[in-house]
């Protein structure tokens, strides 16, 4: 295969090619459409390009087999992914993909642009580009996520340590002295025994008339992803709202957000988190972060 | 020989004018579409502003739309509508391309046969037969189903339903586990008089890749905003136009269509052009053959009252269309009775298309010669409708100071138990129920808004009350806790007493009925081709036509009767 190489401009200008009435809507252009001018030569990579090539739904619908918005997983199978997008990958009951029977191309087969940029990423070495950064939680952010797994009933948060960080802030802009007040009263009893923290909850927050209001402001974000600021007004965070509890106490999944391949997963009773329409949400990479903008 | 512009301008590009136009450009008819509102922006856009807490379709000052009614819905300076009563108008639509597909649920059934001869065979005072029989329509039925993609199952055909000349495109949306749940306690009961059952909907919305977009993956938002593609919308319709060729101008506003008075033909429409920050920036004119209004039964009544062409020998003024004096007249809409409450083991809503399932036993029974019929849309989002459940749920929740996991096992105890039924009773056409021009004017474009008076028939009341009556009867058989009074209040819009009983109705999003079909031209605005009785070159389409509201939600009737129509105009212009 020839070694592709574009100048940025030539790429956007490709990119701008690109019949973007896929399904989803989606520009397919990653970042690559928006960066600078700086370099001559453009490396496409697969957080930026690649990765948004594959629709939400593309992703569930393969990921028995691979993650489409796996760096490493698509890595590994790129050339045999390549040769079956060449090839026609809606013919059912055949791919080159070992286990793929039909690759779920409903928006039609991808144009030449899209098949270009894809070799393009395969010639350059299959560069990952920026991964999300991973943070390392502080210790008020560990002593919000205590306090918030003991509120909500919910012992996963960690997991959300990103959405945890947004919240705090959120949190802390809107009451700080809330906030500090239940940080400093947290540190005296999250380390009691179950029942006597619970009771010592009960009595010295839910109860108290100034943390109580707060406390119930602090379940409520993590349960619909809206925080009911002090001054009236509410804010609602798009990756609160995917990620919101109430959805997962309902043994269900977000109004417009449903990750579960199973087809027609709602004419099954759902048992712990199977058919209840979230499948993926759990796994850190479904959303979060610029490259991962396509819930 | 003129100079046209264009062969055939639709004002318009919801699903009804998106169909015209796609089928008229695919005959190489050189064709404008001129739409009020907002283009399509990419799908995401919407999607963060859904999961943001939005509506997801942004307002547009120039091409402004209803909400929901507010609790202040008589006061015209802090809605749309001015509402001169005694009722509230409940519905509300989408002014932008893909118009109000953008966020219906999706249903997409026939009419009955008998929904087309009420007066007939019940003689309802008021009620008027259809200028056109299900069989001659069923043909154009079907091509609807295959044009914008219905998944309904072949087998489950009730005896009053009209033939079916091709199996639907797509295989049946499987039921819910809650359907199936309802179907087993209430299949084969006598309710009220009737002995029900459960069955599937026809829906537009993908079981199988269709159209090049995917099958559903149970999002269950398909109301107000499908996040794939998998329900149908008129932004698939409105791409397929363009490509064969049509033109589509958007955030042009039609004020009105000018008439030649010596040929009675329309000879143009006049619009204003807005930027998209709402700013006007020029008035101008487009010239065709032809001419579709598919603005909706507001709009497109409101843009014909907008045109006046001749004066009468008494000194008054005709506007377009309206010899008959029956534009904007009839205004209808099925007035939903939501019915919610608790069942007694999980059902487990939230979860699939906002609804699968229905129980038609009540859309033609006998009771229809004293009250109106309806249909029963079983929902599968729980309280969502009526209180915004489950985040109500959990809000009230914490209020009563539960936390941690009595907080969580309250929620999935309350939240796996909600259930909602929608009764749907049909209305009759009624003069005083009507949309006219309001001295309240736009303050980009100067133009008038929609002055609406509203009242429901004892008819539709009756029915409205007998549809109470079954929903307690099924609660009762299936074991359910009947929670409607929480959602019925005297000061919320809708509300009403009938036989000294309080009730609270909510709009369907059916506006029909404001220039009606007929066989008459002195009783009917458009003939059974939905053409113009006084402007041959004129048609208007969308459920507008309707002279009743038939038992079903009307956008595969309409869409049936846009390719009807199609068809016709293709044979007539190209000749």
């Amino acid at each position: 295969m020839q070694l592709a190489t574009f100048t940025r401009r030539q790429f956007v200008r490709l990119l701008s090619a690109i019949g973007a009435y896929r399904f989803l809507g989606l520009s397919p252009m990653g970042k690559a459409a928006v960066g600078g001018l700086g370099s001559s030569v453009y490396v496409p990579t697969f957080y930026e390009d690649i990765k948004p090539l594959f629709t939400h739904y593309d992703r569930i619908k393969m990921m028995y087999l691979l993650d489409v918005w796996d760096h490493e997983q698509v890595k590994a199978l790129a050339p045999r992914i390549l040769q079956s997008l060449l090839e026609d990958p809606n013919r059912p009951g055949w791919s080159l993909l070992p286990g793929v029977r039909r690759m779920p191309l409903y928006a039609g087969p991808w144009t030449e642009a899209q098949l270009q940029l894809f070799r393009a990423w395969i010639d350059a070495g299959c560069k990952p580009g920026t991964v999300p950064p991973a943070s390392q939680p502080s210790s008020r952010l560990s002593d919000f996520l205590s306090l918030s797994k003991a509120l909500t009933g919910f012992d996963d948060l960690d997991e959300d340590a990103e959405l945890a960080q947004s919240y705090l802030d959120l949190c802390s802009a809107d009451a700080p002295k809330d906030v500090d007040s239940l940080l400093s009263i947290w540190k005296t009893i999250g380390g009691l025994e179950e029942t006597a923290r619970d009771k010592r909850i009960e009595e010295d927050i839910m109860r108290d008339a100034g943390r109580g209001p707060a406390a119930k402001r602090i379940i409520l974000l993590w349960y619909t992803g809206a925080l009911q600021r002090t001054d009236g007004s509410v804010k609602q965070l798009k990756e609160g709202y995917v990620r919101g509890l109430v959805w997962r106490a309902s043994n269900a999944h977000p109004m417009g957000y449903a990750d579960e391949a199973v087809d027609f997963y709602w004419q099954h009773q759902p048992e712990a988190t199977r058919h209840t329409g979230l499948q993926l949400a759990r796994d850190r990479t479904a959303l979060g972060g610029a490259h991962n903008a396509r819930v | 020989m003129p100079v046209y512009d264009f062969d055939v301008v639709v004002v318009g590009a919801g699903i009804a004018g998106a169909l015209m136009a796609y089928r008229l450009a695919d005959a190489k008819l050189r064709v404008l579409i001129i739409e009020a509102g907002d283009p399509l922006p990419r799908l995401q856009d919407w999607i963060d502003q859904y999961y943001s807490g939005a509506w997801p379709f942004k307002p547009n000052i120039a091409a402004p739309q209803p909400d929901d009614p507010p609790t202040t819905w008589r006061d015209p300076s802090k809605n749309y509508f001015e509402q001169a009563g005694p009722l509230p108008f409940g519905s509300t639509y989408e002014i932008r391309a893909g118009g109000t597909t953008l966020h219906w649920v999706g249903t997409a059934m026939r009419f009955l046969p008998n929904d087309f001869k009420m007066k007939s065979l019940y003689e309802i005072p008021g009620s008027r037969d259809w200028p056109i029989s299900y069989e001659e329509l069923e043909p154009w039925y079907t091509a609807a189903e295959y044009e914008i993609g219905v998944a309904g199952d072949d087998t489950s055909v009730a005896s009053n339903e009209g033939r079916r000349s091709r199996p639907f495109p797509m295989p049946a949306v499987p039921q819910s586990y809650l359907d199936l749940q309802v179907a087993s306690a209430l299949n084969g009961r006598l309710v009220n008089g009737v002995v029900v059952s459960v069955s599937p909907t026809p829906q537009a919305r993908n079981t199988v890749g269709f159209d090049k977009r995917p099958p559903c993956m149970g999002n269950t938002s398909c109301f107000p905003i499908c996040p794939i593609r998998a329900k149908y919308d008129a932004s698939t319709t409105l791409v397929k136009a363009t490509d064969a060729g049509a033109t589509l101008w958007t955030n042009c506003v039609v004020r009105s269509v000018s008439i030649d008075a010596a040929t009675r033909l329309v000879t143009a429409v006049n619009y204003v052009r807005v930027a998209e920050d709402s700013t006007p920036v020029m008035k101008g004119t487009v010239t065709a053959r032809a001419f579709v209004l598919a603005s909706n039964a507001i709009e497109t009544p409101k843009i014909l009252l907008m045109s006046p062409w001749r004066v009468k020998p008494d000194g008054s003024v005709l506007t377009a269309a309206n010899s008959s004096d029956q534009v904007g007249r009839n205004l209808m809409d099925h007035v939903c009775q939501v019915s919610f409450g608790t069942t007694q083991d999980p059902v487990f809503p939230y979860r699939g298309p906002i609804s699968t399932s229905g129980i038609e036993s009540f859309r033609d029974d006998p009771k229809r010669k004293v009250r109106a019929a309806y249909r029963v849309e079983i929902g599968n989002e729980g309280w969502s409708w009526p209180l915004n459940a489950p985040i109500s749920t959990a809000e009230d929740l914490v209020k009563w100071n539960l936390f941690g996991s009595r907080l969580r096992n309250a929620v999935r105890e309350a939240c796996t138990r909600h259930i909602r039924f929608a009764f749907e009773p049909e209305s009759l056409p009624l003069g005083d129920s009507r949309v006219q021009l309001s001295d309240y004017t736009n303050p980009v474009t100067g133009i008038p808004r929609p002055k609406i008076s509203y009242r429901l028939s004892d008819y539709t009341l009756e029915g409205y009350a007998d549809s109470v009556k079954t929903a307690k009867e099924m609660f009762r058989i299936m074991n359910v806790r009947d929670e409607t009074e929480k959602g019925v209040s005297k000061e919320q819009p809708g509300y009403f007493e009938y036989k000294g009983t309080g009730y609270q109705y909510r709009g369907a999003g059916h506006a029909i009925g404001t220039y009606r079909m007929g066989d008459h031209r002195d009783s009917s605005v458009v003939d059974k081709d939905q053409r113009s009785w006084d402007h041959p070159n004129m048609y208007l389409i969308g459920s507008g036509v309707f002279p009743t509201t038939g038992t079903a939600n009307p956008t595969l009737t309409l869409a049936a009767l846009t390719l009807r129509t199609a068809d016709i105009m293709r044979r007539e212009l190209r000749a």
